[in-house]
Formats: structure tokens, C-alpha cells, sequence
């Protein structure tokens, strides 16, 4: 079966591709993982990004630090595709029923352990808009710096302090609503099902 | 003292030298359940951050590159005419091509992949086709060959307002390869930069012998 393809510089367009990506696919995957939680979504976010990077490739080669565009667009496609797709899911913490938060069975010691809270930041996470899960994911969570935000989403400092500050205030305020459902309280409602 | 200004003290650290500055945030913190809320959350997410992400899946990172350069892949050939032929290259178009070769040409050579639209065929004595301006479309090249040819040469020119997607600039391309017998396909993703098109020629050799064809683009 003969491969035709472009070549330049003895490197075809795939070849360059496949090493620019290939250098960045941890980060981008591991941030990907961080906003969606999913691996499934995360592979697709980031499958996503490369259809946008491999039209820019010439320009992305050019670039000292291809990832902040990366992570830049990566940021836009989830802010898009949650408004688009998903802002059925983002409830109103008004309208929100907090037994929806509470873990299933009894109340064991090790409830307290990691990946109980693991997964109740599952739940929290759910109901917060894209640009909190976004801006916390890279901040609080892969440890990126204000300076490194403000170049992968635009704001100003003061913004994305202001945003950072109230998306940590609603994530605890969702977590201490949960952690605060009486367990019975839960039980109950779930027997009257 | 700002929220904002109590998270960058007690959550990012920025300042943490200052006591009076901390006692300030701390006094802050007793009267603020949003800032105390704030910190429940940035302590779990410091939690989160040691936590492993599960690996992708196998083939994750195959697979999101194929997505990406669909179309630029090499296309698996496909005959595009099972008749046996006894001419060397037989589906190629010869340099003084009649009007029934150039018409086999186009209907071999241009065939859109992936596309909403098939790009127009005019019947004329060059094949053309006809691209939007400034985007990127895929034209496929069928070489036909009855034989293998091994090492053979493949040459793209490109004159005019058009270039190929990734090669700003460049006006030729060459390069080597094996050609299988039956077609063999050749997809060059070209774009139109300007109203009065191009030309695109493809050049392939092998030995002594060349096969060269023209594609009109236009815009």
C-alpha cells in the first residue's frame, strides 16, 4: 500500500504534528482530566484542541510556548461546549435538593478518607459553572500561577482573583451543604421514594 | 480587608510574612462565611492536587491525532478502474492528452473526501476545480498504475494565488515513495488565496519515464 504524504524537510505536516502534540499530551490531558473529571471527556477535550492546533501548526511551531495557546484553547472549547451542550446541568444552588449530594449507605469511619471527598468534589463540581471548574482545575488544582492564567484566559489579575474567590466560595458552600445533610435526614427521603 | 485580598493571604500565600496583615485576614474570616467556605474548597482542591489522574486510555493519543489530520493522513487506495490496462500508467493523463484522457483524468483524478460539496468538474481539456477562498479543501489525486513502482518521484507545483495547507510559502514539493499497482491516492489539501486561482501540477517519475498533469484551481 503506497503512503503518499506532503513532506518537508524530510518531516511530513503528520510527523511535525504528532511531535508538537506529542510533547504537550500529558499536560493537556492531565488539564483536560482536571476540568471534565472524566477520562472519557478528557480524551475528547483534548481531541478536540488538536483539530483546532493542526490547522495553526505552522504557527504553533513558532511559538516559545505552543502550550499556552494550547491551554487557551482547550479553556474555550470546554466553555463552549458546557454553555452549548450542557447548561441543563448546571443547577441553581436555590433549587438545588442537598440530599442529592449525600453519600449512599451508612455513615462507616473511613467516610472521611480521600476518596470520599474525592467523590463528593465530584458531585460539587457538577454544579459549578464552566469558568469556575476551569479556573479552579488549573489554579487550585494543577498550581498554575496568576501571571501563567492571565496569559492562558486574558483577565486581569484582579479578575481572576475576584472570579477564583467565588468559585472557591460556592465549591465550599456546596460542600459544607452536603457535609451537613443529617444522614437520616437523606435515608429518609430516599425510603419515601 | 477584601475577600479577595484574605484568599490571596491565607489561600495563595501572597503577604504571609505580614502578622498584622494575617490577623486582619483572620479577624476577617470570623465574620465571612463565603471566605470560610472559600478555604474548605482550596483545602480539598490542595487534597485533589496530590491525587493521580487516571491514565488516558490505550490508543487515546493515536486517535486524537488522526482526528486532527483526517484527510492529510495517507488514504488507503482505491481502484477507481478495475479494467485490466496495457499501457504504462495507464490512469495517468499523457502531456498531450485528448479530450477523452482528460476526461478519464478528471473523473480518476478529483475526487473530494470528507467534503460537504464535490468540488466543481468542468469538462474541459484541464480538470479544474473550485474552492472557496481561504479554506482549506481536499484534492484527491488518484495515480493508477498497472505495476508496482518502487522509488518512484512525486513532484506538487503550485502556481498562483493557491498554496497547500501547512506550506505557506512553498511552491514546490518532492518527494519519494513506493507506488502500488492499481490507484494510488494523493490527497493535497490546497487553498485559494486569491479570486484568480492557480494551477496545480503533479509530477510523477519513475526511471526514465514521467507522467506530469495539471489541475486548474479556481476561486
Amino acid at each position: 500500500m503506497a503512503r503518499l504524504t506532503v513532506i518537508r524537510g524530510g518531516r511530513s505536516t503528520v510527523e511535525r504534528f504528532e511531535a508538537l502534540i506529542g510533547r504537550h499530551y500529558q499536560l493537556l490531558y492531565r488539564t483536560a482530566y482536571r476540568f471534565t473529571r472524566s477520562v472519557h471527556d478528557a480524551e475528547d477535550l483534548v481531541q478536540e484542541v488538536c483539530v483546532r492546533a493542526y490547522a495553526r501548526l505552522d504557527e504553533l511551531e513558532q511559538l516559545d510556548q505552543p502550550h499556552s495557546w494550547l491551554l487557551c484553547v482547550m479553556r474555550r472549547i470546554f466553555i463552549d461546549q458546557l454553555r452549548r451542550f450542557d447548561r441543563s446541568h448546571v443547577d441553581s444552588m436555590d433549587v438545588h435538593d442537598a440530599s442529592a449530594f449525600a453519600a449512599d449507605g451508612p455513615e462507616p469511619p473511613e467516610q472521611t478518607d480521600a476518596a470520599l471527598w474525592s467523590r463528593r468534589l465530584d458531585e460539587a463540581w457538577r454544579h459549578l459553572d464552566e469558568d469556575q471548574r476551569s479556573l479552579l482545575a488549573m489554579h487550585d488544582i494543577e498550581g498554575y500561577t496568576l501571571a501563567e492564567l492571565m496569559e492562558i484566559t486574558g483577565l486581569k489579575e484582579g479578575t481572576l482573583k475576584s472570579r477564583l474567590h467565588r468559585a472557591r466560595a460556592r465549591l465550599g458552600k456546596l460542600l459544607r451543604l452536603e457535609e451537613r445533610t443529617p444522614r437520616s435526614m437523606t435515608t429518609g427521603a430516599r425510603g419515601q421514594k | 480587608m477584601k475577600c479577595e485580598d484574605v484568599q490571596s493571604l491565607l489561600i495563595d500565600g501572597c503577604g504571609a510574612g505580614n502578622a498584622a496583615a494575617r490577623r486582619s485576614a483572620m479577624e476577617h474570616l470570623v465574620d465571612c462565611e463565603s471566605c470560610r467556605d472559600a478555604q474548605l474548597a482550596a483545602g480539598l482542591l490542595r487534597v485533589e492536587r496530590a491525587r493521580p489522574v487516571p491514565p488516558p486510555r490505550p490508543g487515546a493519543f493515536e486517535r486524537a491525532i488522526a482526528a486532527a489530520t483526517r484527510g492529510a493522513r495517507p488514504v488507503p487506495p482505491s481502484r477507481v478502474d478495475a479494467r485490466p490496462r496495457s499501457g504504462f500508467w495507464a490512469g495517468l493523463a499523457v502531456g498531450s492528452g485528448t479530450m477523452a484522457a482528460a476526461a478519464a483524468l478528471a473523473w480518476a483524478v478529483l475526487v473530494a473526501r470528507d467534503a460537504p460539496t464535490l468540488p466543481q468538474i468542468e469538462a474541459a481539456t484541464t480538470p479544474q476545480v473550485t474552492l472557496a477562498l481561504y479554506e482549506p479543501h481536499d484534492v484527491n489525486i488518484a495515480v493508477d498504475t498497472p505495476s508496482p513502482l518502487t522509488d518512484a518521484e512525486i513532484r506538487v507545483v503550485l502556481t498562483g494565488a493557491i498554496e497547500l495547507d501547512g506550506f505557506k510559502n512553498q511552491r514546490e514539493l518532492r518527494w519519494r515513495t513506493n507506488l502500488d499497482a492499481g490507484a494510488n491516492q494523493l490527497t493535497l489539501p490546497i487553498i485559494a488565496t486569491g479570486s484568480g486561482g492557480g494551477q496545480l501540477l503533479v509530477e510523477v517519475q519513475h526511471g526514465q519515464k514521467r507522467r506530469t498533469f495539471v489541475v486548474d484551481v479556481r476561486a
